[in-house]
Protein backbone atom coordinates (compact mmCIF):
# COMPACT_ATOMS: atom_id res chain seq x y z
CA UNK A 1 0.00 0.00 0.00
CA UNK A 2 2.78 2.39 0.94
CA UNK A 3 5.05 2.04 -1.86
CA UNK A 4 2.05 2.65 -3.90
CA UNK A 5 1.02 5.63 -2.73
CA UNK A 6 4.61 6.99 -2.61
CA UNK A 7 5.34 6.62 -6.38
CA UNK A 8 3.95 8.47 -8.75
CA UNK A 9 3.84 5.82 -11.41
CA UNK A 10 2.25 3.55 -9.09
CA UNK A 11 0.21 0.22 -10.42
CA UNK A 12 -2.64 1.40 -12.05
CA UNK A 13 -5.74 -0.49 -9.63
CA UNK A 14 -7.54 -1.68 -12.77
CA UNK A 15 -6.65 -1.50 -16.63
CA UNK A 16 -8.75 -2.66 -19.25
CA UNK A 17 -6.22 -3.59 -21.90
CA UNK A 18 -8.41 -3.96 -25.75
CA UNK A 19 -11.81 -4.93 -23.90
CA UNK A 20 -14.44 -6.05 -26.21
CA UNK A 21 -17.86 -7.01 -25.10
CA UNK A 22 -20.52 -8.39 -27.89
CA UNK A 23 -24.02 -10.15 -26.30
CA UNK A 24 -24.95 -12.80 -28.46
CA UNK A 25 -28.25 -13.02 -28.04
CA UNK A 26 -28.74 -9.36 -28.92
CA UNK A 27 -25.97 -9.43 -31.55
CA UNK A 28 -24.92 -5.56 -29.69
CA UNK A 29 -21.65 -4.96 -29.76
CA UNK A 30 -21.36 -3.08 -26.85
CA UNK A 31 -17.61 -2.24 -26.36
CA UNK A 32 -15.13 -2.27 -28.85
CA UNK A 33 -11.32 -2.21 -27.96
CA UNK A 34 -11.11 -0.08 -25.06
CA UNK A 35 -7.55 0.68 -23.05
CA UNK A 36 -8.26 2.62 -19.77
CA UNK A 37 -6.47 2.41 -16.45
CA UNK A 38 -7.72 3.37 -13.04
CA UNK A 39 -4.99 4.78 -10.52
CA UNK A 40 -5.09 4.44 -7.23
CA UNK A 41 -7.41 6.99 -5.22
CA UNK A 42 -8.93 8.74 -7.98
CA UNK A 43 -12.20 9.49 -8.64
CA UNK A 44 -13.25 8.51 -12.45
CA UNK A 45 -16.67 8.82 -13.90
CA UNK A 46 -17.98 7.45 -16.67
CA UNK A 47 -20.60 9.44 -19.65
CA UNK A 48 -21.83 8.25 -22.36
CA UNK A 49 -25.65 7.49 -23.66
CA UNK A 50 -27.87 4.96 -23.21
CA UNK A 51 -27.06 1.38 -24.24
CA UNK A 52 -23.08 2.51 -24.95
CA UNK A 53 -21.75 -0.66 -22.16
CA UNK A 54 -21.03 1.96 -19.41
CA UNK A 55 -22.52 -0.92 -16.80
CA UNK A 56 -20.38 -3.37 -18.90
CA UNK A 57 -17.32 -1.70 -17.95
CA UNK A 58 -17.86 -1.83 -14.17
CA UNK A 59 -19.27 -5.52 -13.96
CA UNK A 60 -16.39 -6.65 -15.86
CA UNK A 61 -13.90 -5.15 -13.45
CA UNK A 62 -16.23 -6.71 -11.02
CA UNK A 63 -15.81 -9.76 -12.13
CA UNK A 64 -19.53 -10.73 -13.23
CA UNK A 65 -19.05 -10.03 -17.23
CA UNK A 66 -16.11 -11.63 -19.20
CA UNK A 67 -14.99 -9.57 -21.88
CA UNK A 68 -15.17 -10.96 -25.67
CA UNK A 69 -11.85 -9.65 -26.10
CA UNK A 70 -9.09 -8.35 -24.44
CA UNK A 71 -8.88 -8.51 -20.20
CA UNK A 72 -8.96 -6.65 -17.61
CA UNK A 73 -6.43 -6.37 -14.58
CA UNK A 74 -6.92 -5.69 -10.98
CA UNK A 75 -3.76 -4.49 -9.92
CA UNK A 76 -1.81 -6.54 -12.58
CA UNK A 77 -4.12 -9.30 -12.13
CA UNK A 78 -6.33 -10.74 -14.56
CA UNK A 79 -10.18 -10.53 -13.24
CA UNK A 80 -11.92 -14.15 -13.74
CA UNK A 81 -14.38 -14.39 -11.44
CA UNK A 82 -15.74 -12.14 -8.49
CA UNK A 83 -13.61 -9.44 -7.72
CA UNK A 84 -13.82 -9.28 -3.74
CA UNK A 85 -11.97 -6.53 -3.51
CA UNK A 86 -14.81 -4.30 -4.94
CA UNK A 87 -18.02 -2.68 -3.71
CA UNK A 88 -20.67 -2.24 -5.97
CA UNK A 89 -23.43 0.08 -5.99
CA UNK A 90 -26.32 0.51 -7.96
CA UNK A 91 -29.68 2.51 -8.30
CA UNK A 92 -31.18 -0.36 -6.77
CA UNK A 93 -30.24 -0.68 -3.41
CA UNK A 94 -30.95 -4.90 -3.18
CA UNK A 95 -31.46 -4.19 0.78
CA UNK A 96 -32.64 -7.75 2.49
CA UNK A 97 -35.95 -6.34 3.40
CA UNK A 98 -36.40 -9.35 5.96
CA UNK A 99 -32.80 -8.29 8.04
CA UNK A 100 -32.88 -5.03 9.82
CA UNK A 101 -30.75 -2.34 9.10
CA UNK A 102 -27.77 -3.48 11.29
CA UNK A 103 -28.02 -7.12 9.85
CA UNK A 104 -28.28 -5.63 5.96
CA UNK A 105 -24.99 -3.83 6.67
CA UNK A 106 -23.44 -6.83 8.47
CA UNK A 107 -23.69 -9.26 6.23
CA UNK A 108 -20.57 -8.11 4.11
CA UNK A 109 -19.02 -9.24 7.11
CA UNK A 110 -20.48 -12.23 8.10
CA UNK A 111 -19.29 -13.71 4.69
CA UNK A 112 -16.39 -13.05 5.52
CA UNK A 113 -15.95 -14.55 8.82
CA UNK A 114 -15.52 -11.39 10.78
CA UNK A 115 -15.76 -11.82 14.81
CA UNK A 116 -19.47 -11.00 15.92
CA UNK A 117 -17.99 -8.04 18.63
CA UNK A 118 -15.73 -6.45 16.18
CA UNK A 119 -18.54 -6.68 13.15
CA UNK A 120 -20.74 -4.98 15.62
CA UNK A 121 -18.94 -2.23 16.31
CA UNK A 122 -17.87 -1.53 13.06
CA UNK A 123 -21.44 -1.94 11.55
CA UNK A 124 -22.30 0.65 14.16
CA UNK A 125 -18.85 3.14 12.95
CA UNK A 126 -20.57 2.80 9.14
CA UNK A 127 -23.97 3.98 10.02
CA UNK A 128 -22.57 6.86 11.76
CA UNK A 129 -20.27 7.53 8.60
CA UNK A 130 -23.58 7.75 6.30
CA UNK A 131 -25.63 9.76 9.07
CA UNK A 132 -27.95 6.34 10.20
CA UNK A 133 -26.14 5.84 13.70
CA UNK A 134 -29.59 5.05 15.42
CA UNK A 135 -31.42 3.13 12.56
CA UNK A 136 -29.94 0.02 13.88
CA UNK A 137 -32.70 -1.98 14.52
CA UNK A 138 -35.15 -0.77 11.86
CA UNK A 139 -36.01 -2.84 8.64
CA UNK A 140 -35.65 -1.38 5.38
CA UNK A 141 -39.16 -1.14 4.79
CA UNK A 142 -39.68 1.78 7.03
CA UNK A 143 -37.31 3.89 4.96
CA UNK A 144 -37.24 6.13 2.58
CA UNK A 145 -35.55 6.01 -1.00
CA UNK A 146 -32.72 8.14 0.21
CA UNK A 147 -32.67 6.33 3.59
CA UNK A 148 -32.15 3.04 1.92
CA UNK A 149 -29.63 4.12 -0.50
CA UNK A 150 -27.48 5.39 2.89
CA UNK A 151 -27.59 1.66 4.27
CA UNK A 152 -26.68 0.24 0.90
CA UNK A 153 -23.50 2.67 1.09
CA UNK A 154 -22.93 1.43 4.65
CA UNK A 155 -22.85 -2.24 3.67
CA UNK A 156 -20.15 -1.31 1.12
CA UNK A 157 -18.29 0.66 3.32
CA UNK A 158 -17.95 -1.98 6.43
CA UNK A 159 -15.85 -4.29 4.55
CA UNK A 160 -13.43 -1.06 3.47
CA UNK A 161 -13.06 -2.81 -0.74
CA UNK A 162 -10.24 -0.83 -2.30
CA UNK A 163 -12.20 0.05 -5.44
CA UNK A 164 -16.03 1.45 -5.38
CA UNK A 165 -17.76 0.81 -8.61
CA UNK A 166 -20.88 3.30 -8.54
CA UNK A 167 -23.77 2.49 -11.35
CA UNK A 168 -26.57 5.41 -11.52
CA UNK A 169 -26.18 4.80 -7.83
CA UNK A 170 -28.38 8.22 -7.21
CA UNK A 171 -30.59 7.50 -10.72
CA UNK A 172 -33.93 6.53 -8.57
CA UNK A 173 -33.55 9.34 -5.99
CA UNK A 174 -35.57 12.87 -6.76
CA UNK A 175 -33.38 15.64 -7.89
CA UNK A 176 -33.10 17.33 -4.59
CA UNK A 177 -32.70 14.08 -2.77
CA UNK A 178 -29.57 13.64 -5.32
CA UNK A 179 -27.93 16.66 -4.88
CA UNK A 180 -27.77 15.68 -1.35
CA UNK A 181 -26.15 12.58 -2.14
CA UNK A 182 -23.39 14.03 -4.00
CA UNK A 183 -22.60 16.02 -1.13
CA UNK A 184 -22.82 13.02 0.87
CA UNK A 185 -20.71 10.98 -0.93
CA UNK A 186 -17.86 13.71 -1.39
CA UNK A 187 -18.01 13.86 2.43
CA UNK A 188 -17.88 9.93 2.58
CA UNK A 189 -15.20 9.43 0.40
CA UNK A 190 -12.83 12.08 2.56
CA UNK A 191 -13.22 9.41 5.55
CA UNK A 192 -12.57 6.20 4.04
CA UNK A 193 -10.71 7.23 0.96
CA UNK A 194 -10.06 4.53 -2.20
CA UNK A 195 -10.62 4.57 -5.46
CA UNK A 196 -14.23 5.57 -6.96
CA UNK A 197 -15.47 4.33 -11.05
CA UNK A 198 -18.64 6.08 -11.61
CA UNK A 199 -21.21 5.39 -14.14
CA UNK A 200 -23.82 8.66 -14.70
CA UNK A 201 -25.61 9.96 -17.72
CA UNK A 202 -25.78 13.01 -15.51
CA UNK A 203 -22.94 15.30 -16.71
CA UNK A 204 -23.18 17.77 -13.66
CA UNK A 205 -23.05 14.69 -10.94
CA UNK A 206 -19.77 13.54 -13.11
CA UNK A 207 -18.19 17.00 -13.23
CA UNK A 208 -18.98 17.72 -9.47
CA UNK A 209 -17.99 14.44 -8.25
CA UNK A 210 -14.87 13.39 -10.34
CA UNK A 211 -11.25 13.99 -10.98
CA UNK A 212 -11.51 12.46 -14.67
CA UNK A 213 -14.15 12.16 -17.13
CA UNK A 214 -14.44 9.32 -19.44
CA UNK A 215 -16.84 9.92 -22.77
CA UNK A 216 -17.83 6.92 -23.94
CA UNK A 217 -19.71 6.71 -27.79
CA UNK A 218 -22.76 5.12 -28.50
CA UNK A 219 -23.15 1.68 -29.90
CA UNK A 220 -20.56 0.48 -29.86
CA UNK A 221 -18.86 1.73 -27.34
CA UNK A 222 -15.22 3.31 -27.19
CA UNK A 223 -13.65 6.14 -25.25
CA UNK A 224 -13.91 9.71 -27.24
CA UNK A 225 -12.23 11.71 -25.00
CA UNK A 226 -10.74 11.73 -21.45
CA UNK A 227 -10.99 15.16 -19.35
CA UNK A 228 -8.95 15.70 -16.52
CA UNK A 229 -11.33 18.13 -14.14
CA UNK A 230 -9.62 20.66 -12.28
CA UNK A 231 -11.61 22.82 -10.24
CA UNK A 232 -11.07 24.35 -7.21
CA UNK A 233 -12.63 21.90 -4.61
CA UNK A 234 -12.75 23.01 -0.59
CA UNK A 235 -13.76 20.99 2.39
CA UNK A 236 -17.12 22.15 2.82
CA UNK A 237 -18.05 22.50 -1.00
CA UNK A 238 -21.44 23.05 -2.13
CA UNK A 239 -22.67 20.80 -5.18
CA UNK A 240 -24.77 23.50 -6.27
CA UNK A 241 -23.11 26.47 -5.31
CA UNK A 242 -20.04 24.70 -6.80
CA UNK A 243 -21.96 23.90 -10.27
CA UNK A 244 -22.73 27.33 -10.93
CA UNK A 245 -19.13 28.54 -11.49
CA UNK A 246 -18.29 29.66 -14.94
CA UNK A 247 -15.39 26.78 -14.59
CA UNK A 248 -18.01 24.09 -13.90
CA UNK A 249 -20.24 25.17 -16.82
CA UNK A 250 -17.86 25.02 -19.15
CA UNK A 251 -16.49 21.61 -18.34
CA UNK A 252 -20.55 19.98 -18.79
CA UNK A 253 -20.69 22.50 -21.73
CA UNK A 254 -17.67 20.34 -23.54
CA UNK A 255 -18.98 17.28 -22.60
CA UNK A 256 -22.31 17.83 -23.99
CA UNK A 257 -20.77 19.00 -26.74
CA UNK A 258 -19.22 15.54 -27.15
CA UNK A 259 -22.05 13.11 -26.58
CA UNK A 260 -23.41 10.98 -29.03
CA UNK A 261 -27.49 12.09 -29.55
CA UNK A 262 -29.57 9.80 -30.61
CA UNK A 263 -31.01 10.53 -34.39
CA UNK A 264 -33.78 11.53 -33.92
CA UNK A 265 -32.67 14.44 -31.34
CA UNK A 266 -31.56 16.61 -34.39
CA UNK A 267 -34.27 15.95 -36.02
CA UNK A 268 -37.48 17.02 -33.63
CA UNK A 269 -39.85 19.57 -36.23
CA UNK A 270 -39.94 22.41 -34.86
CA UNK A 271 -43.74 24.56 -34.18
CA UNK B 1 -53.59 20.35 15.87
CA UNK B 2 -51.17 17.53 15.50
CA UNK B 3 -51.39 16.24 12.55
CA UNK B 4 -52.08 12.50 13.44
CA UNK B 5 -53.80 11.54 10.79
CA UNK B 6 -51.20 11.39 8.08
CA UNK B 7 -49.98 8.56 6.94
CA UNK B 8 -46.86 7.46 9.02
CA UNK B 9 -45.23 6.37 5.80
CA UNK B 10 -44.46 9.78 4.72
CA UNK B 11 -43.08 10.85 8.38
CA UNK B 12 -39.27 9.07 6.98
CA UNK B 13 -38.84 11.08 3.44
CA UNK B 14 -39.34 14.39 4.87
CA UNK B 15 -36.87 13.69 8.00
CA UNK B 16 -34.46 12.04 5.12
CA UNK B 17 -34.04 15.69 3.35
CA UNK B 18 -33.13 17.33 6.81
CA UNK B 19 -29.22 16.24 7.27
CA UNK B 20 -30.28 14.54 10.45
CA UNK B 21 -32.50 11.41 9.13
CA UNK B 22 -31.10 9.32 12.15
CA UNK B 23 -34.60 9.69 14.12
CA UNK B 24 -36.74 6.85 14.26
CA UNK B 25 -39.62 6.70 12.73
CA UNK B 26 -42.61 7.74 13.52
CA UNK B 27 -44.00 6.10 16.73
CA UNK B 28 -47.16 8.78 16.71
CA UNK B 29 -50.61 7.13 17.88
CA UNK B 30 -53.33 7.15 15.68
CA UNK B 31 -56.62 6.97 17.40
CA UNK B 32 -59.04 7.51 14.62
CA UNK B 33 -57.44 4.03 12.89
CA UNK B 34 -58.37 2.62 16.36
CA UNK B 35 -61.97 3.93 16.05
CA UNK B 36 -62.35 3.28 12.62
CA UNK B 37 -61.48 -0.52 13.44
CA UNK B 38 -64.02 -0.72 16.34
CA UNK B 39 -66.91 0.87 14.15
CA UNK B 40 -66.05 -2.00 11.56
CA UNK B 41 -65.81 -4.91 13.88
CA UNK B 42 -69.47 -3.65 15.70
CA UNK B 43 -70.79 -2.92 12.08
CA UNK B 44 -69.77 -6.74 10.91
CA UNK B 45 -70.90 -8.41 13.88
CA UNK B 46 -74.69 -6.68 13.43
CA UNK B 47 -74.38 -7.63 10.24
CA UNK B 48 -74.11 -11.12 10.98
CA UNK B 49 -76.73 -11.08 13.53
CA UNK B 50 -79.55 -9.07 11.13
CA UNK B 51 -78.65 -11.88 9.00
CA UNK B 52 -79.00 -15.18 10.96
CA UNK B 53 -82.03 -12.80 12.27
CA UNK B 54 -83.58 -12.29 8.44
CA UNK B 55 -82.88 -16.48 7.87
CA UNK B 56 -84.89 -17.36 10.76
CA UNK B 57 -87.84 -14.71 9.73
CA UNK B 58 -88.08 -16.07 6.03
CA UNK B 59 -87.53 -19.35 7.03
CA UNK B 60 -90.63 -19.47 9.37
CA UNK B 61 -92.86 -17.36 7.42
CA UNK B 62 -92.72 -19.59 3.99
CA UNK B 63 -92.52 -22.66 5.67
CA UNK B 64 -89.34 -23.18 3.85
CA UNK B 65 -87.28 -24.97 6.85
CA UNK B 66 -86.83 -27.72 4.27
CA UNK B 67 -85.29 -25.90 1.69
CA UNK B 68 -83.07 -23.39 3.73
CA UNK B 69 -83.68 -24.83 7.43
CA UNK B 70 -83.32 -22.25 10.01
CA UNK B 71 -80.88 -20.91 12.65
CA UNK B 72 -82.58 -22.61 15.56
CA UNK B 73 -82.79 -26.01 13.64
CA UNK B 74 -78.92 -25.82 13.13
CA UNK B 75 -78.48 -25.35 16.64
CA UNK B 76 -80.30 -28.07 17.53
CA UNK B 77 -78.77 -30.73 14.98
CA UNK B 78 -75.37 -29.56 16.41
CA UNK B 79 -76.29 -29.58 20.10
CA UNK B 80 -77.59 -33.68 18.94
CA UNK B 81 -74.45 -34.32 17.28
CA UNK B 82 -72.34 -33.02 20.52
CA UNK B 83 -74.14 -35.00 22.32
CA UNK B 84 -74.42 -38.54 20.72
CA UNK B 85 -70.70 -37.79 20.04
CA UNK B 86 -70.92 -37.52 15.95
CA UNK B 87 -69.22 -33.93 16.23
CA UNK B 88 -66.51 -34.97 17.88
CA UNK B 89 -65.42 -37.92 15.53
CA UNK B 90 -66.24 -36.06 12.20
CA UNK B 91 -64.26 -32.59 13.25
CA UNK B 92 -62.02 -34.60 14.39
CA UNK B 93 -61.42 -37.19 11.14
CA UNK B 94 -61.91 -34.58 8.91
CA UNK B 95 -59.10 -32.15 10.70
CA UNK B 96 -56.91 -35.32 10.61
CA UNK B 97 -57.47 -35.57 6.85
CA UNK B 98 -56.38 -31.80 6.44
CA UNK B 99 -53.98 -31.58 8.21
CA UNK B 100 -51.73 -34.37 7.41
CA UNK B 101 -52.93 -33.36 3.70
CA UNK B 102 -51.82 -29.66 4.37
CA UNK B 103 -48.39 -30.99 5.61
CA UNK B 104 -47.31 -33.28 3.35
CA UNK B 105 -48.57 -31.34 -0.11
CA UNK B 106 -46.96 -27.88 1.75
CA UNK B 107 -43.77 -29.59 2.13
CA UNK B 108 -43.19 -31.56 -1.43
CA UNK B 109 -44.47 -28.38 -2.92
CA UNK B 110 -42.38 -26.06 -1.33
CA UNK B 111 -39.09 -28.18 -2.05
CA UNK B 112 -39.89 -28.82 -5.42
CA UNK B 113 -41.33 -25.89 -6.29
CA UNK B 114 -37.83 -24.25 -4.93
CA UNK B 115 -35.76 -27.32 -7.34
CA UNK B 116 -37.57 -26.72 -10.13
CA UNK B 117 -37.18 -23.58 -9.63
CA UNK B 118 -33.49 -22.55 -9.42
CA UNK B 119 -33.02 -25.21 -12.08
CA UNK B 120 -33.12 -23.06 -14.83
CA UNK B 121 -32.67 -26.37 -17.69
CA UNK B 122 -35.61 -27.98 -15.91
CA UNK B 123 -37.72 -25.71 -15.23
CA UNK B 124 -38.29 -24.06 -18.70
CA UNK B 125 -38.57 -27.76 -19.93
CA UNK B 126 -41.54 -28.53 -16.99
CA UNK B 127 -42.91 -24.93 -17.79
CA UNK B 128 -45.63 -25.78 -20.26
CA UNK B 129 -46.79 -29.14 -18.57
CA UNK B 130 -46.68 -27.01 -14.83
CA UNK B 131 -48.99 -24.61 -16.27
CA UNK B 132 -51.37 -26.69 -18.06
CA UNK B 133 -51.61 -28.93 -14.95
CA UNK B 134 -52.48 -26.14 -12.68
CA UNK B 135 -55.30 -25.22 -15.06
CA UNK B 136 -56.70 -28.88 -14.48
CA UNK B 137 -59.86 -29.18 -11.96
CA UNK B 138 -57.64 -31.82 -9.12
CA UNK B 139 -61.18 -32.19 -7.44
CA UNK B 140 -61.26 -34.19 -11.08
CA UNK B 141 -58.20 -36.70 -9.70
CA UNK B 142 -60.07 -37.76 -6.83
CA UNK B 143 -61.96 -40.62 -8.17
CA UNK B 144 -58.89 -41.84 -9.20
CA UNK B 145 -57.41 -41.82 -6.02
CA UNK B 146 -60.16 -43.67 -4.39
CA UNK B 147 -59.73 -46.24 -7.72
CA UNK B 148 -55.57 -46.50 -6.48
CA UNK B 149 -55.79 -45.98 -2.72
CA UNK B 150 -59.38 -47.28 -1.65
CA UNK B 151 -61.71 -45.85 0.32
CA UNK B 152 -59.99 -45.09 3.87
CA UNK B 153 -58.08 -42.15 5.11
CA UNK B 154 -55.06 -42.60 2.72
CA UNK B 155 -57.41 -40.96 0.11
CA UNK B 156 -58.79 -37.67 1.51
CA UNK B 157 -55.24 -36.80 3.05
CA UNK B 158 -54.20 -37.59 -0.65
CA UNK B 159 -56.51 -35.48 -1.76
CA UNK B 160 -56.05 -32.52 0.00
CA UNK B 161 -52.63 -33.02 -0.32
CA UNK B 162 -52.76 -32.84 -3.78
CA UNK B 163 -54.74 -29.35 -3.94
CA UNK B 164 -51.89 -28.18 -1.46
CA UNK B 165 -49.08 -29.31 -3.22
CA UNK B 166 -49.30 -27.57 -6.55
CA UNK B 167 -50.78 -24.36 -4.84
CA UNK B 168 -47.32 -24.29 -2.82
CA UNK B 169 -45.66 -25.90 -5.65
CA UNK B 170 -46.64 -23.13 -7.73
CA UNK B 171 -46.38 -20.30 -5.75
CA UNK B 172 -42.59 -21.37 -4.62
CA UNK B 173 -41.93 -21.99 -8.13
CA UNK B 174 -42.98 -18.94 -9.26
CA UNK B 175 -40.80 -17.21 -6.65
CA UNK B 176 -37.64 -18.92 -6.67
CA UNK B 177 -37.42 -17.62 -10.23
CA UNK B 178 -38.00 -14.20 -9.97
CA UNK B 179 -34.62 -14.19 -7.68
CA UNK B 180 -32.69 -10.98 -7.85
CA UNK B 181 -29.37 -12.35 -9.69
CA UNK B 182 -28.26 -8.80 -9.49
CA UNK B 183 -28.05 -9.21 -5.61
CA UNK B 184 -26.86 -12.83 -6.08
CA UNK B 185 -24.09 -11.28 -7.52
CA UNK B 186 -23.55 -9.07 -5.18
CA UNK B 187 -23.23 -10.51 -2.68
CA UNK B 188 -20.50 -12.65 -4.18
CA UNK B 189 -18.75 -9.80 -4.68
CA UNK B 190 -19.04 -9.24 -0.60
CA UNK B 191 -17.77 -12.55 -0.20
CA UNK B 192 -20.21 -14.89 -0.11
CA UNK B 193 -19.57 -18.87 -1.55
CA UNK B 194 -22.57 -20.31 -3.07
CA UNK B 195 -23.82 -21.94 -0.02
CA UNK B 196 -23.80 -18.69 1.58
CA UNK B 197 -25.85 -17.59 -1.30
CA UNK B 198 -28.50 -19.83 -0.95
CA UNK B 199 -28.60 -19.96 2.73
CA UNK B 200 -28.47 -16.33 3.30
CA UNK B 201 -30.58 -15.04 0.14
CA UNK B 202 -32.35 -17.40 -1.70
CA UNK B 203 -34.13 -19.41 0.63
CA UNK B 204 -35.62 -16.41 2.89
CA UNK B 205 -36.59 -14.82 -0.46
CA UNK B 206 -38.42 -17.81 -1.63
CA UNK B 207 -39.41 -18.78 1.61
CA UNK B 208 -41.58 -15.48 1.37
CA UNK B 209 -42.95 -16.54 -1.85
CA UNK B 210 -43.97 -19.85 -0.56
CA UNK B 211 -45.81 -18.16 2.25
CA UNK B 212 -48.20 -16.93 0.33
CA UNK B 213 -48.63 -20.30 -1.15
CA UNK B 214 -49.12 -21.68 2.23
CA UNK B 215 -51.72 -19.24 3.08
CA UNK B 216 -53.89 -19.89 -0.06
CA UNK B 217 -53.47 -23.34 0.27
CA UNK B 218 -54.56 -23.99 3.78
CA UNK B 219 -58.48 -23.72 3.15
CA UNK B 220 -57.94 -26.10 0.07
CA UNK B 221 -56.71 -29.05 2.49
CA UNK B 222 -60.25 -28.72 4.18
CA UNK B 223 -62.00 -29.01 0.69
CA UNK B 224 -58.99 -31.89 -0.60
CA UNK B 225 -60.52 -33.38 2.51
CA UNK B 226 -64.67 -32.95 2.82
CA UNK B 227 -64.35 -34.23 -1.41
CA UNK B 228 -62.34 -36.71 -0.55
CA UNK B 229 -65.30 -38.18 1.98
CA UNK B 230 -67.62 -37.02 -0.51
CA UNK B 231 -66.74 -39.75 -2.48
CA UNK B 232 -66.55 -42.52 -0.53
CA UNK B 233 -66.06 -42.31 3.72
CA UNK B 234 -68.15 -43.71 6.29
CA UNK B 235 -67.15 -41.05 8.75
CA UNK B 236 -66.32 -36.91 8.85
CA UNK B 237 -67.85 -33.50 8.36
CA UNK B 238 -68.39 -34.41 4.30
CA UNK B 239 -69.87 -37.56 4.76
CA UNK B 240 -71.91 -36.34 7.26
CA UNK B 241 -72.83 -33.27 4.97
CA UNK B 242 -73.65 -35.82 2.32
CA UNK B 243 -75.65 -38.36 4.40
CA UNK B 244 -77.80 -35.24 5.39
CA UNK B 245 -78.40 -34.57 2.05
CA UNK B 246 -79.03 -37.83 1.40
CA UNK B 247 -81.98 -37.92 3.69
CA UNK B 248 -83.44 -34.47 3.00
CA UNK B 249 -81.77 -33.15 6.31
CA UNK B 250 -81.05 -29.48 5.33
CA UNK B 251 -80.52 -28.93 8.91
CA UNK B 252 -77.89 -31.23 9.13
CA UNK B 253 -76.16 -30.00 5.94
CA UNK B 254 -75.98 -26.41 7.23
CA UNK B 255 -74.28 -27.39 10.62
CA UNK B 256 -71.70 -29.22 8.60
CA UNK B 257 -71.08 -26.13 6.54
CA UNK B 258 -70.96 -23.91 10.36
CA UNK B 259 -68.84 -27.15 11.59
CA UNK B 260 -66.41 -26.22 8.25
CA UNK B 261 -66.73 -22.55 8.45
CA UNK B 262 -65.24 -22.55 12.46
CA UNK B 263 -63.00 -25.23 11.42
CA UNK B 264 -61.36 -23.13 8.47
CA UNK B 265 -60.91 -19.47 10.67
CA UNK B 266 -59.28 -21.18 13.21
CA UNK B 267 -56.19 -22.63 10.83
CA UNK B 268 -56.28 -19.29 9.54
CA UNK B 269 -56.07 -17.48 12.97
CA UNK B 270 -53.51 -20.00 14.03
CA UNK B 271 -51.66 -19.53 10.07
CA UNK B 272 -51.62 -15.81 10.89
CA UNK B 273 -49.64 -16.06 13.91
CA UNK B 274 -47.50 -18.42 12.42
CA UNK B 275 -46.90 -15.83 9.67
CA UNK B 276 -46.38 -12.81 11.58
CA UNK B 277 -43.62 -14.35 13.65
CA UNK B 278 -42.10 -14.75 10.59
CA UNK B 279 -42.57 -11.67 8.55
CA UNK B 280 -41.77 -9.58 11.05
CA UNK B 281 -40.10 -6.87 8.99
CA UNK B 282 -42.86 -6.65 6.29
CA UNK B 283 -44.74 -3.30 6.72
CA UNK B 284 -47.99 -4.62 7.81
CA UNK B 285 -46.87 -6.00 10.79
CA UNK B 286 -44.38 -3.10 11.30
CA UNK B 287 -47.39 -1.21 11.62
CA UNK B 288 -49.27 -3.57 14.06
CA UNK B 289 -46.20 -3.61 16.23
CA UNK B 290 -46.63 0.34 16.71
CA UNK B 291 -50.34 0.07 17.76
CA UNK B 292 -49.85 -2.42 20.13
CA UNK B 293 -46.62 -0.68 21.42
CA UNK B 294 -49.21 2.14 22.39
CA UNK B 295 -51.82 0.55 24.22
Amino acid sequence: MSEEAAAGNAQPVLTYEGVSKSFRSSGVTALDRVDLEVAEGEFLAIVGPSGCGKSTLLNMAAGTLVPSTGRVRYRGEIVDGPNTNVGYLTQHDTLLNWRTVHKNVRLPLEFRKMDKAKAKEKVQEVLRTVGLPKMSHVYPTQLSGGMRQRVAIARTLVYEPSVYLLDEPFGALDAQLRVIMQQELLRIRKVTGGTFVLVTHDLNEAVALANRVVVVSAQPGRIKKIFDIDLPRQDDDDVVVMSSSSAFRNYVEELWALMDKPPSFEAVPRG
Amino acid sequence: MVDINSPSDTAPLSSALSSGDDRKPSRRIQPMRRRGAFKLNASRLILIVVLVVLWQIISDAGHLSLYMSSPTSVLSKLTTWFNNGTLGTAVGVTLEESVIGYVIGSAVGAVVGFVLGRIEFVGKLLDPIVLALYAVPKIALAPLFVLWLGIGITTKISVAALLVYFLVFYNTYAGTKQIDERLCDQARLMGANNWEVMSKLVIPQAASWCFVGLRIALPYSLTGAVVGEFISSTEGIGYEINNATATFDTAGVFAGVVLLTVIALVLNMILDVVEKRMSRWSPESLRADEERAMT
